[in-house]
């Protein structure tokens, strides 16, 4: 109960002054920006602006922001206009609908070049520590023999410091624009290292890991199991991990992997390697695939 | 000590060792506040510092009960900065146990300060806020705007808001589809 002002409660307030409302703007989380967008055309002028989302991108999935290029608009439909005068809103949109379709796979269908990775790593409290977006094709150097399949991001020029802590490791994969299919995006890990396991490995002049692991559902497919694990791999100065070397095999194994890949998960499992007190560095980013 | 609200009506004071500022609201009613508590606003700092503020400072902008609550604010936090600045320990960096304390207090005075609000002075606390640029306080009042419209539906803002929806049934269509994706869950 409200402790009015007035000695008389008045029968309904006054509609907000319409300034007001691009002050409140930035203060609203995602649902709440869509539902007032949806109040009244004046409240549609505040509130669909493209930068609230922009906005609302940066804190909750930076790594998005690499691939607003690939996104292009889809064919057809009316709304289009609407569509491409808001790309950070589609993209938001495509971002929060990725951990929806976790339960419901796209087609295995892929080739390389249609697929991103977008991963933002944060600490507990929400502050982004890193993030990056690649497209498969284009991601480092590429492993695979013994039905592994790998692929390295070097980073060693983003030199982001992380502390300890509890960390938070978001990883989506995104088919990026497909011959006029509009575009998905499957979440494939949004997991924690709680910091309490971390401490406990640092060691100095070495490197400590951290083990979580997060299971994803495992819709079936032909029997095949996979497994994917995420190895962040953070050097002091002395230690550069090596690029894994290159093995080149042909195309089409390399994307029924991919594509068995994206459409099995059966477990995946983030280890994280502790700094050392020397320094940090992010210097690669593995992605190990096997099929068992 | 200071005054700690300004006094409405009455002449323009100086308290030992604290100088004030006279601020005249939109409907007339005359206003003090200290000025450390006026350096809070950009607005006032920077008229301040221009000098020329002896006849005391209109506000056609800023209604008295508006402005009422402007001062409250401003009084509270600059005694609050004060308070910590002269903390004897604070130079010997090792009270953060009562720095915390003393931001959680803060931020609970808020908080009561903007739910006593109806939701007309709300908004024009926000209008105030924003043009004398008074980050603290923006921050407060749009926080529990914020607050009120969380886990709505587009339809129960309106009731709360009192808004008209002014969308034709076509445009309602197009925004329950562009927008769909937000509120399944």
């Amino acid at each position: 109960m409200r402790e009015g002002e007035a000695t008389a409660m008045p029968a309904a307030p006054s509609p907000p002054p319409w300034v007001a409302l691009p002050l409140v703007a930035p203060f609203l989380d995602a649902a709440s920006l869509a539902a007032a967008s949806c109040v009244s055309t004046s409240w549609h002028a505040a509130f669909a602006a493209d930068y609230l989302w922009a906005r609302l991108c940066r804190s909750h999935y930076p790594a998005a922001l690499g691939l607003l290029r690939q996104l292009p608009d889809s064919d057809g439909a009316a709304s289009d206009r609407q569509c491409s005068s808001s790309p950070h809103r589609l993209l938001f949109a495509l971002f929060r609908s990725a951990s929806s379709r976790s339960r419901a796979l796209p087609s295995p269908r892929l080739a390389l070049a249609d697929v991103a990775f977008a991963v933002d790593i944060f600490t507990a409290g929400g502050k982004n520590i890193l993030s990056f977006a690649v497209s498969a094709d284009e991601a480092g150097d590429v492993k695979n023999a013994d039905g592994l399949f790998l692929f390295g991001v070097d980073l060693s020029d983003r030199n982001a410091v992380i502390g300890s802590g509890d960390w938070r490791v978001m990883w989506t994969a995104v088919r990026t624009a497909h011959r006029g299919i509009a575009p998905a995006a499957v979440l494939m890990m949004d997991a924690k290292v709680p910091a309490a396991r971390a401490a406990g490995a640092i060691r100095f002049g070495g490197r400590g890991d951290a083990g979580v692991a997060a299971r994803l559902p495992a819709p079936g497919c032909g029997g095949a199991r996979l497994e994917a694990e995420v190895v962040v791999e953070l050097t002091g100065e002395e230690k550069l991990v090596e690029k894994v070397s290159q093995l080149k095999r042909g195309s089409h194994l390399r994307e029924t992997f991919l594509a068995k890949a994206l459409s099995i998960l059966s477990e995946n499992n983030i280890r994280m390697l502790w700094p050392t007190p020397s320094g940090v560095k992010i210097s690669a980013l593995l992605t190990k695939l096997k099929v068992c | 000590m200071a005054a700690e609200k300004g006094e409405k009506g009455a002449a323009a004071k100086e308290v030992a060792g604290e100088r004030m500022v006279t601020l005249e609201s939109s409907d007339g009613e005359e206003f003090h506040m200290s000025e450390a508590a006026a350096q809070l606003s950009t607005l006032l700092r920077h008229v301040i510092e221009g000098g020329g503020i002896d006849n005391g400072i209109p506000l056609p902008k800023v209604a008295a009960r508006t402005l009422e609550k402007v001062i409250m604010y401003c009084e509270k936090h600059a005694k609050a900065a004060a308070k910590s600045d002269s903390d004897p320990s604070a130079a010997a960096g090792s009270s953060s146990d009562n720095t915390a304390a003393a931001s959680e207090d803060l931020e609970k005075w808020d908080r009561k300060l903007v739910n006593g609000l109806s939701q007309d002075a709300l908004f024009d606390l926000i209008v105030a806020a924003d043009y004398l640029v008074i980050d603290g306080l923006l921050d407060a009042t749009c926080r529990k705007v914020a607050d009120m419209m969380k886990g709505k539906t587009p339809d129960e803002i309106r009731k709360i808001f009192n808004i008209l929806n002014d969308f034709t049934k076509e445009e309602e269509e197009e925004m329950r589809r562009e927008y769909a994706w937000a509120f399944d869950d």
